[in-house]
């Protein structure tokens, strides 16, 4: 069954201000076929090596691909996605699609204080005209494991793909996670994703998300600290140049006493294109003792660019310390003159104060060779600024 | 040799500038010191190319070249340094990296090959000898957490490893301690030359105690209003500014 287009979120919609769905207006949400070897062939070659230690799995089109996976870990399936049940709210809409439409789930769940290492890549190659991608993720960590889960979102070059991704996280009782997000697509595809990451006492959960890629993408994330002295790190940038839209709904619910939660952006809008990150903390009645701090901040380094950071605060408690900051600026004039009076050119001192703005996120990387890593991928898109800052 | 002709320079619609004319031979040492709001640092800045900072009227030639008509980036690559009064803070780039990129820079503009990493660590290490900085500095964001004095010890390292023909010092020597004036002077010093044209900007006698200056110029209301030798410096120390205000 096709969704129909009037039933998608519009700018009148609270949390959705900032995105621009116009692109999917006509578009067609049925899963598409099971990729033959010629998408495997395709998926393959975007690729980069895989993480020592890492268990990789790929996901093509939406489906599992085990010619370019490992075998499954322990604890891996590939399950039926009918059993997944979504709130019918519109922040809820692309989930729902992604429940209703997925092949399949790839459904992962750790033993007791069991470590797993998993790179998972979720790549999209068919166009849109034949259909969307639903990637669905189930992971759950068992009680006091630990979890380093790399995600990497690609698309095949100069293909308009559609990705509608779902992914479901839990954390059991003093479970860690430290989780490496990027999404780098096609700058013709259309990204969503929507994160629904439930986390029980004790737990730690580190995430740090990248997106600089598809002509437009949104995360739709829904946090939820359910158990007692939870903590959650969540750091973002999101890189926007010509006309993309790199949109960002993050909802953190406190629902437990002594939930923390330490939230960073950093996005850079270049050319004409538009970045937005809202981050909305909830403290819920009866959460005591809970922390949520929030620093958002914004380059506009285009003419035409737009940049929004909202910080939201919903706060139903008294004993509860919450801070919140957000800038929406330009490159600073006197740290581009200084760079010049060292002889460095415009444009590579322009991408150097580009990639200082971001390197506190990128710092926050907490899987130390995947840091490295990725700290040259974004350089790589942004020629004079070598990831120095983060190597040394 | 640097010559300044009549320049006229203004900020934000205001004149700050007001006809300028001093000439620094090669091999020379100028020292130029003034009343707060004179106009030292724009010239400074005038001379670095900031952007705000408009030239009205008037030239200013270094080797012959029309220092005006070039880009910042064009003129520290024919070797105009200047060493800001308050440097900047760049967390996210750090020393070492800037070091590089603005050695290698120069370096391209004058036919040369690029410096690899271990002739650049080097050439740094030595440097940094002589400034008494702890390798430590190389990997921190450009000024990032450096206290006022630390800042001005990296200017003057960044100085000693881009040697600079023209080296523009805007107050080098404020906020700094007895023995930290000391280490910047002896950085200063190690860079006179015969072919090397240096300005200090400064307010006080003291920086002038420890790099003797060939000329000293005292700029007031936007203009050079007396010239003399290094016995000036002594007189303004004494006698303060208003003498020469009163006159001009």
């Amino acid at each position: 069954m096709s969704q129909s287009v009037s039933s998608l979120p519009s700018t009148r919609d609270e949390n959705w201000k900032y995105a621009s769905l116009r692109a999917l207006s006509n578009a067609r949400f049925d899963a598409l076929p099971t990729p033959d070897e010629g998408a495997i062939a395709r998926a393959a070659t975007l690729l980069t090596p895989r993480p020592d230690g890492f268990v990789r799995l790929v996901l093509v089109d939406g489906c599992f691909a085990p010619s370019l996976s490992d075998p499954l870990p322990r604890g891996a399936v590939r399950s039926n996605p009918s059993r997944i049940e979504t709130p019918d709210d519109v922040d809820h809409l692309f989930a729902t699609l992604n429940a209703r439409h997925a092949r399949e789930a790839l459904h992962v769940t750790t033993d007791r204080e069991a470590a797993l290492q998993l790179e998972i890549w979720c790549i999209s190659v068919s166009a849109q005209t034949d259909g969307a991608a639903h990637p669905l993720l189930r992971i759950e960590v068992g009680a006091g494991g630990q979890l380093d889960l790399v995600e990497r979102h690609a698309s095949a070059p100069d293909t308009p793909t559609l990705t509608n991704l779902a992914l479901y996280l839990t954390l059991a009782r003093d479970a860690q996670a430290r989780i490496v997000r990027t999404q780098a697509c096609d700058l013709r595809a259309q990204h969503q994703e929507t994160l629904q990451i439930d986390l029980q006492s004790g737990t730690r959960c580190e995430l740090v998300q990248i997106t600089d890629g598809a002509a437009h993408a949104r995360t739709t994330a829904f946090v939820r600290h359910i158990g007692r002295e939870s903590r959650l790190r969540w750091a973002s940038a999101a890189l926007g140049r010509g006309t993309q839209v790199q949109d960002a709904y993050v909802h953190v619910d406190h629902a437990a006493p002594g939930a923390r939660t330490e939230q960073f952006f950093r996005g850079i809008a270049n050319d004409r294109a538009r970045v937005a990150f809202n981050g909305h903390m909830k403290v819920a009645r009866g959460a005591t003792d809970c922390n949520s701090d929030q620093s958002l901040k914004c380059l506009l380094a285009g003419n035409d660019a737009e940049a929004d950071v909202r910080p939201q605060l919903e706060i139903h408690t008294d004993a509860v310390q919450a801070s919140h900051g957000a800038t929406v600026g330009k490159l600073d004039d006197t740290m581009k003159f200084y760079l010049l009076s060292r002889g460095l050119d415009p444009e590579v001192a322009e991408n150097l104060l580009k990639w200082a703005f971001i390197a506190d996120v990128i710092a926050r990387i907490p899987l130390p060779q995947i840091r490295t890593q990725l700290a040259r991928e974004v350089a790589s898109r942004m020629p004079g600024a070598p990831p120095f800052g983060v190597e040394s | 040799m640097l010559e300044i002709k009549d320049l006229h320079a203004t900020v934000a619609g205001r004149t700050v500038l007001n006809g300028i004319d001093l000439v620094v031979p090669a091999g020379e040492v100028h020292a130029i010191m003034g009343p707060n709001g004179s106009g030292k640092s724009t010239l400074s800045y005038v001379l670095a190319g900031r952007p705000g900072y408009e030239v009205t009227r008037g030239s200013v030639h270094w080797r012959g070249v029309d220092l005006l008509a070039l880009p910042p980036e064009e003129r520290a690559r024919a070797g105009v340094f200047l060493g800001f009064q308050y440097p900047v803070e760049i967390p996210g780039v750090n020393n070492v990296y800037l070091l590089k990129a603005a050695l290698n820079a120069a370096r391209k503009h004058r036919g040369l090959p690029e410096v690899d990493a271990f002739e650049f660590l080097n050439v740094v290490r030595d440097k940094m000898k002589l400034m008494q900085m702890d390798e430590a500095f190389l990997s921190r964001g450009v000024n990032e957490g450096f206290s006022g004095g630390e800042k001005k010890r990296n200017e003057i390292l960044q100085m000693l490893v881009l040697e600079p023909s023209l080296a523009l010092l805007d107050e080098t020597d404020s906020g700094l301690d007895i023995d930290a004036l000391k280490v910047v002077a002896q950085g200063v010093n190690t860079l006179r030359a015969a072919d090397r044209s240096i300005v200090l900007v400064t307010h006080y006698q003291r920086l002038l105690d420890h790099v003797a200056p060939d000329r000293v110029h005292v700029l007031a209301r936007g203009r050079i209003i007396r010239s003399g030798g290094p016995e000036l410096a002594h007189e303004l120390e004494a006698r303060g500014y208003d003498w020469l205000l009163g006159a001009a």
